[in-house]
């Protein structure tokens, strides 16, 4: 399968945790949604052509490495407070931010779709953020290779699935402190109502595996690697033998 | 075709010193008001400020500049707040979008402005005050409480990227279906689609104000005690054909015996990279800012011509007015 890499830097990135609300903590790397409209982006798809089930999208598997261990911050926000059709007051929260992260970004599907995206991804419709409209993106380099299989040794990545129920192995290095994995149950993709407004579909749990954190699977399938990554391994987030996770109007 | 008319965007570095200040705190902490930093994961930290800071201080220079600016709450009904929605009318609804939750109408901004950051850490110094018992009807004698404001003193390098082809440009899933072709715009349909737009005239002016608000910049809290002036004391100004912030990455300074020195390597790299793409490009340099300014302004005249900062304004102004 040919493979579109894409190596980014981001000064800041933030990815919410989808039930967060007065803090906001932010997952480590990008889950699939924001994959995918970074996609929808670079090809000037509007989010109703973006989320429809059909193409131009469909199909396009992602994932993603982390390249460096960010700095973090948690910044306040203040929000108004709307009481008897009056702004009223305002009420902080807390949304974490990344700092200085640094991704290598892959998409899998049919080689005209990711010669299209290599071709948006050079020339985008609308620049290019992970996370808030602000949180802006470089492109440092990008690829398109062959994948090839590789070793089910994971870290700085996201798998599908929750950690605590696959059969793993820690990889312990020598001095270094890492977080824990984070396992998030999360949407790959939305649906648009007559509104206009975004409901997510495809509820899937997949782990985050920080920097620091090297695990082996053995049991996950379809693990590759490519000769951008130097080694690393990855497995795409939204395989098609998810499907049965899927809801109905997702899959169908 | 003329060869404006092929630029989609515009990409600004600059870099922005503070001498004392917390442009952009975060919460309080006891009776301490924190300034909004990040934690590498080597533990030290730098401080920053967001892009949301500056686009409020880019909207009041704006109104400084006589612009009528968007009441943003013009609307309150149940738990949702509804923006005027005219963006033809309010260059910040133009040039920094707007949500209307009530009917999906959403505008994402077409100027993106990343959070400033420090070049240096931070190293913890705090300003004592005493917010005095005066103020809450006692006498003098009662004395006050005491409070402390982190402060630093840091150069920070911000980022802006302007998206040309949609400034002036609302399209119908922006704006709504318009029963009426808003005054000063022309309406045309591209592929099923309504777009208004405004005069070229027009959308020069809204795109020389933000350079011009940029140029004049301060705000941000305490400024009453701890005024700053964030405009840039270097700027690097592209006209591109693609949409990239190529200045992101591209800023870094060191701080020796006294004086900052602008590290031209990453900057170079990022002309460079992006060469192909760049139509126009002017540089802003403060007189007697960098320790290594004869230096910067040698590496630099190759990609494009060093001027004043206030001259660099000018020139990138007269740059988006042939649009």
């Amino acid at each position: 399968m040919n493979v579109l890499w894409v190596k980014v830097a981001a000064p800041v990135a933030s990815f919410r945790r989808p039930l967060d609300h007065n803090y906001q903590r932010t997952l480590l790397l990008p889950p699939p949604t924001t994959l995918l409209g970074l996609a929808g982006a670079a090809l000037g798809l509007s989010e109703g052509e973006l989320w429809h089930k059909g193409p131009p999208l469909q199909g396009l598997l992602v994932a993603a490495l982390a390249l460096q261990k960010p700095g973090g911050a948690r910044d306040m926000w203040t929000v108004m407070k709307i009481k008897n059709n009056k702004i009223t007051e305002r009420s902080p929260y807390f949304r974490e931010l990344l700092f200085f992260a640094r991704y290598m970004l892959l998409y899998g599907g049919p080689t005209d779709l990711l010669e299209a995206l290599q071709a948006a991804f050079t020339d985008p419709v609308y620049p290019l953020s992970l996370g808030r409209e602000d949180e802006l993106i470089i492109l440092e380099d990008m690829g398109l290779e062959r994948a090839v299989a590789g070793e089910a040794r994971f870290f700085g990545t996201v798998i599908p699935g929750d950690l605590r129920q696959l059969d793993f192995r820690w990889l312990p290095r020598p001095g270094i402190i890492f977080e824990p994995p984070v396992v998030e149950v999360l949407p790959l993709g939305f649906e648009l109502d007559q509104r206009g407004m975004r409901h997510p579909v495809g509820a899937t749990p997949f782990t985050f595996l920080p920097f620091d954190l090297e695990v082996e699977v053995p049991g996950q399938k379809e693990v590759f690697t490519l000769e951008a990554l130097e080694g690393r391994s990855f497995t795409w987030m939204n395989s098609p033998s998810l499907a049965n996770r899927m809801s109905p109007s997702w899959s169908t | 075709m003329s060869n404006l008319q092929a630029s989609k965007a515009v990409a600004l570095g600059y870099l922005m010193k503070v001498s004392a200040g917390n442009i952009n705190a975060s919460h309080t902490e006891g009776n301490v008001m924190v300034a909004k930093k990040v934690t590498l994961p080597d533990g030290s930290s730098v401080p920053y400020f967001s892009g949301q800071a500056q686009r409020r201080m880019l909207r009041d220079r704006m109104e400084e500049l006589g612009f009528t600016l968007s009441e943003t709450s013009a609307l309150v009904s149940g738990q949702e707040v509804t923006p005027p929605v005219r963006p033809w009318e309010f260059i910040d609804e133009d040039l920094f979008g707007y949500l209307d939750p009530s009917g999906g109408r959403r505008r994402t901004s077409p100027v993106r402005v990343s959070a400033a950051v420090g070049l240096f850490p931070f190293q913890g110094d705090r300003d004592l005050g005493t917010r005095s018992f005066e103020r809450f009807g006692q006498t003098m004698e009662a004395g006050g409480n005491m409070f402390e404001t982190e402060l630093y003193a840091n150069l920070f390098k911000g980022n802006m990227l302007v998206e040309l082809d949609r400034i002036g440009i609302f399209s119908d899933l922006e704006v709504g279906k318009q029963k009426e072709v808003p005054e000063g715009a022309e309406k045309i349909e591209k592929n099923g689609r309504q777009f208004y737009i405004l005069s070229a005239a027009e959308r020069q002016r809204r795109l020389q104000a933000l350079l011009e608000a940029l140029g004049l910049l301060w705000g941000g809290g305490r400024t009453a005690r701890m005024l700053s002036d964030l405009s840039p004391r270097f700027l690097a100004y592209a006209r591109l054909k693609v949409k990239h912030p190529v200045f992101l990455e591209a800023l870094q300074a060191r701080f020796v015996e006294g004086s900052f020195y602008l590290n031209p390597d990453p900057l170079l790299g990022a002309l460079e990279k992006f060469k192909n793409y760049q139509e126009t490009v002017i540089f802003g340099l403060e007189s007697g800012f960098f320790g290594n300014e004869a230096e910067i302004r040698q590496q630099l005249q190759d990609y494009g011509p060093v001027y004043t900062v206030h001259g660099a304004i000018a020139k990138a102004k007269e740059d988006l007015g042939k649009l």
